[in-house]
């Protein structure tokens, strides 16, 4: 007998003897012929030592009144995760619109700093100021700017992450109810290596720290320039 | 041997193995078929029966290349069963060990 002739024995027994979850007992039965042909045996071989599949079909049967109750299980926690479904997709949205104006933010950040640093001023948006007060509000800009990605960065990762684990949750409810094996839960933080951790979080800091000096930096000397702590209304910019 | 007189001792073999580490099913089988004379179908239809009575559970491990595998593990309830079924077994033994060496001596 081939794998084929015994697997259909199999199942046509198994059909025939009201056995229920056929899928998963032929599943593992499958993976029986796998591993032994791996070993190298042939096809016959392996089905001669499994058993007459008839025979093994028999001892399947049991006393099955707990389909009724599975079915039930099956429908509750279905309607439970649609619920949650509906209540985690909301938090989701809400994380992902974060996400976005972090980024957007970071978008922002970068095009002022270039703006500001190339005397480039379209449509006037940069207002007077001396070009030395220019680029220190620029390196400002363009650090913030780091900052920002790297957030978005790492916001978008964790998001991804959290979609993942909870879609595998929400697998893992399913196979529960149903009484099916589960797969290991996922994580629900980053799967970040040390290396790239560690890089990331100096650039940050040093992104942070650049940021400040230079924001204090600009203002100093501008006010100094202008003579005034709020130079700003020196250099007419909100007229 | 008997047949339903086999699945009993093979029961307890399973446990003994499940005692000791999570395992998945073609291990079990290839363990429990290189000792005793077994067909190497039975111990599926034994799996199966112990999950349905809730005192194995299985998980499944992503292996690197190749299908994930289905681990069985015992449950609170199966280990507790296990030290109860063992040392009935270990009881029952010396009993017929002790019967039979009563009646070769006669």
């Amino acid at each position: 007998m081939n794998k084929i002739e015994f697997m259909e024995t199999l199942k046509n027994s198994l059909v025939q003897a009201g056995v229920s979850d056929i899928e998963e007992i032929l599943s593992e039965y499958e993976e029986h012929f796998i591993f032994k042909m791996a070993d190298g045996f042939s096809e016959e071989e392996v089905s001669l030592k499994l058993g007459d599949p008839k025979e093994l079909a028999k001892q399947f049967i049991q006393d099955e009144p707990k389909k009724i109750v599975k079915k039930k299980n099956r429908f509750f926690t279905g309607l439970g995760l649609a619920f949650l479904d509906i209540f985690i997709a909301c938090i989701f949205i809400s994380l992902f619109a974060g996400v976005l104006v972090i980024t957007a933010v970071a978008v922002s950040s970068a095009t002022a700093g270039i703006l500001l640093i190339t005397k480039m001023n379209i449509a006037s948006l940069i207002p007077v100021m001396p070009y030395k007060s220019a680029v220190l509000f620029a390196v400002a800009f363009l650090a913030l700017a780091i900052l920002m990605f790297i957030t978005a960065v790492y916001g978008f990762m964790w998001f991804k992450q959290l979609i993942v684990s909870y879609a595998r949750f929400h697998k893992n409810c399913m196979a529960k109810a149903s009484n099916e094996a589960v797969y290991p839960a996922k994580a629900t933080f980053l799967q970040i290596n040390g290396k790239l951790k560690r890089t990331l979080r100096v650039t940050i800091l040093a992104s942070l720290v650049i940021f400040v000096i230079a924001l204090i930096t600009a203002y100093i000397l501008s006010a100094f320039d202008a003579k005034s702590f709020e130079f700003w209304h020196v250099w007419e910019w909100f007229q | 041997m008997n047949i339903q007189y086999k699945k009993g001792v093979i029961e307890l073999c399973i446990f003994s193995l499940l005692y000791k580490a999570d395992r998945y099913g073609y291990d079990i089988s290839e363990y429990l078929s290189k000792h005793i004379d077994i067909s190497d179908g039975t111990v599926y239809p034994i799996l199966r029966k112990l999950k349905s009575e809730g005192l194995v559970t299985t998980y499944l491990c992503e292996e690197s290349g190749g299908p994930p595998r289905k681990y069985y593990k015992l449950t609170k309830t199966g280990r507790e069963a296990y030290l109860k079924d063992r040392q009935e077994w270990l009881d029952f033994v010396d009993t017929v060990h002790e019967l039979i060496k009563e009646a070769d001596d006669e």
